[in-house]
């Protein structure tokens, strides 16, 4: 019971001088139980205010968030994040960082430690338990974040553009194994990213945002081009080399471009600048 | 940020000075104090009751150590002062800190509170004594409310500050965690904080003590601050310096312990 769907989901801020800002303008969007969404779209075109309604740390202005079949109503361990900047607890351990969740619902210590030790083992963190989050590099610190929310074993797990602030070498690691996950562990997913290569290579469905106001463009299925292309027993760079994902990167893009050349419409009159 | 690396001293052309020259531009200018001091006071520019050599306060310093004046001997003025001191920052800490970390975290207890906190927390110690008098005679809360009021602003401002400097992202993983929020607070907001706390220990405990002399012209019996009124009662000069000494090196002593507890949270806590 995780399929997350969007109805008719607004989101307007208030502006300083009066007026209100439009950022998402009447969404709807169905997520599948255990599909791995990617929503790609420019800067400003509120999909991380997407993931954060489901997340529960926002709400919309008009229309509903339904997880599940039941509306969000607040941040929850069956809807897991992982962040940009990680946000782990600096003063805690490896080790307690990923058990945080399982300590706040009073899981038994032996339990606990087990499935600790099952995530450390399935995010390559082993020997590293008892490190803090500043000895360690962004990867592995993202890796700590990752366990962490797979550990409460989530319905969802919304990431948003959780490999930005990795370098290059990194994030392509980052992104078979996180593929390799979620086969191996399947969940609703929503991956949010401005990288279009990374949507095309992770997601079933990648959903091509645009922005003022925030709107769907286009929704596509990946999962025929990666069937048909035999694209899980190939290593990413090969993927990244087929006809068929640098066409469907070139797709993306020509609309991503298309529509950020468009005159804005639906903009609030009071909007400034 | 220089404090970790304060083991490379830098000397005129910012290349670095050696252990050894750091002491020894140190004494050298403790030296030059005395020096100045001695010279001074030998000159007679001034009278001799008025600006005792180096050496008459030491004298002084050793007989007051040995033998009682205004009824203690030097170590049980010391002594005395000291404990009110504890007593009175331990209260400012308790009171402080606390009201900080809520002002920090809750916005309307901040936007209530802190206009009625900025107004008040400019009226000096000293200027509290009046009405510790009134309200204490000479017990001991009369000392021990001008040392809050001494160290009180700091402890909150820096708690406040630390509790504002907790980052947003932190107590919102967290709740995404499930974490009550009983369970943030405990392990988010406070520790977040901690390092903010801790700096401002220092910085109240050196407030408050400056406030001492003051909270002990209230107070009879004992104290160092006690010790040089009745020290300038008496047109005894040596008395009030050797008390000004005793004052400075504790104020000092303070200063270095808790230099030393707050580097050695750092190191444990392995912020960046």
């Amino acid at each position: 019971m995780s399929e997350i769907i969007f109805e008719g989901v607004t989101r307007r801020f208030p502006l300083p001088k009066g007026g209100d800002f439009l950022a998402i303008d009447r969404i709807d969007l169905r997520i599948e139980e255990r599909e791995f969404v990617a929503i790609v779209g420019p800067s400003g075109c509120g999909k991380t205010t997407l993931m954060r309604m489901a997340a529960g740390l926002d709400f919309p202005s008009d229309g509903r968030v339904l997880v599940g079949g039941k509306e969000v109503r607040g941040p929850g361990p069956e809807r897991a994040v992982v962040f940009q900047q990680f946000a782990l607890l600096p003063w805690k351990t490896v080790r307690q960082n990923i058990g945080f969740g399982l300590m706040c619902k009073g899981t038994p210590k032996a339990e606990a430690e087990a499935a600790i030790a099952r995530n450390v083992e399935l995010m390559g963190l082993t020997g590293h338990e008892d490190s803090f989050p500043h000895q360690l590099s962004g990867g592995m610190q993202q890796r700590v974040a990752i366990a962490r929310a797979y550990v409460m074993q989530p319905a969802a797990l919304l990431m948003d553009e959780p490999f930005g602030a990795l370098d290059a070498q990194t994030r392509i690691v980052m992104q078979e194994e996180l593929v390799r996950l979620a086969r191996r562990n399947p969940r609703t997913v929503i991956f949010i990213t401005h990288a279009v290569d990374e949507a095309i290579y992770l997601a079933d469905r990648v959903v091509v945002m645009g922005r003022k106001p925030g709107h769907i463009i286009e929704t596509i299925d990946i999962r025929p081009l990666r069937d048909g292309g035999g694209w899980e027993a190939m290593p990413i760079e090969e993927v990244m080399d087929t006809p068929d994902f640098t066409h469907m990167r070139s797709r993306i893009w020509k609309l991503l471009k298309a529509r950020d050349q468009e005159k804005p419409t639906g903009q609030s009159p009071a909007r400034a600048g | 940020m220089a404090s970790r690396h304060n083991r490379n001293f830098l000397g005129p052309s910012g290349t670095k000075l050696g252990v050894g020259e750091f002491w020894g531009l140190t004494l050298a200018g403790f030296a030059l104090f005395f020096g100045v001091w001695s010279g001074v006071a030998a000159s007679g520019w001034l009278p001799s009751n008025l600006l005792p050599s180096p050496g008459v306060v030491w004298d002084t310093l050793v007989r007051l150590w040995n033998n009682p004046f205004a009824g203690h001997v030097y170590i049980d003025h010391l002594g005395a002062s000291v404990r009110r001191f504890l007593m009175g920052w331990a209260l400012a800490i308790g009171i402080g800190v606390p009201l900080g970390l809520l002002m920090g975290w809750y916005r309307l207890l901040d936007e209530i509170v802190s206009p009625l906190f900025d107004a008040i927390r400019f009226v000096a110690p000293l200027a509290w004594v009046p009405l510790a008098a009134l309200w204490f005679g000479t017990g001991i809360g009369g000392p021990l409310l001008i040392i809050f009021v001494g160290s009180f602003a700091a402890c909150v401002i820096s708690a406040y500050r630390g509790a504002r400097l907790v980052e947003a992202r932190l107590v919102e993983a967290a709740q995404t965690l499930g974490a009550s929020s009983r369970q943030v607070i405990l392990h988010v907001l406070i520790p977040g904080a901690l390092p903010s706390i801790i700096a401002g220990l220092r910085v109240s405990a050196g407030l408050g003590w400056q406030s001492l002399v003051g909270s002990e012209l209230i107070v009879v019996g004992a104290g160092l601050g006690y010790l040089m009124v009745q020290g300038q009662g008496n047109l005894a000069t040596n008395v009030v310096i050797a008390g000004m000494i005793g004052i400075g090196v504790v104020g000092f002593a303070i200063d270095v312990l808790l230099r030393a507890v707050e580097k050695a949270f750092n190191r444990r806590w392995g912020q960046a």
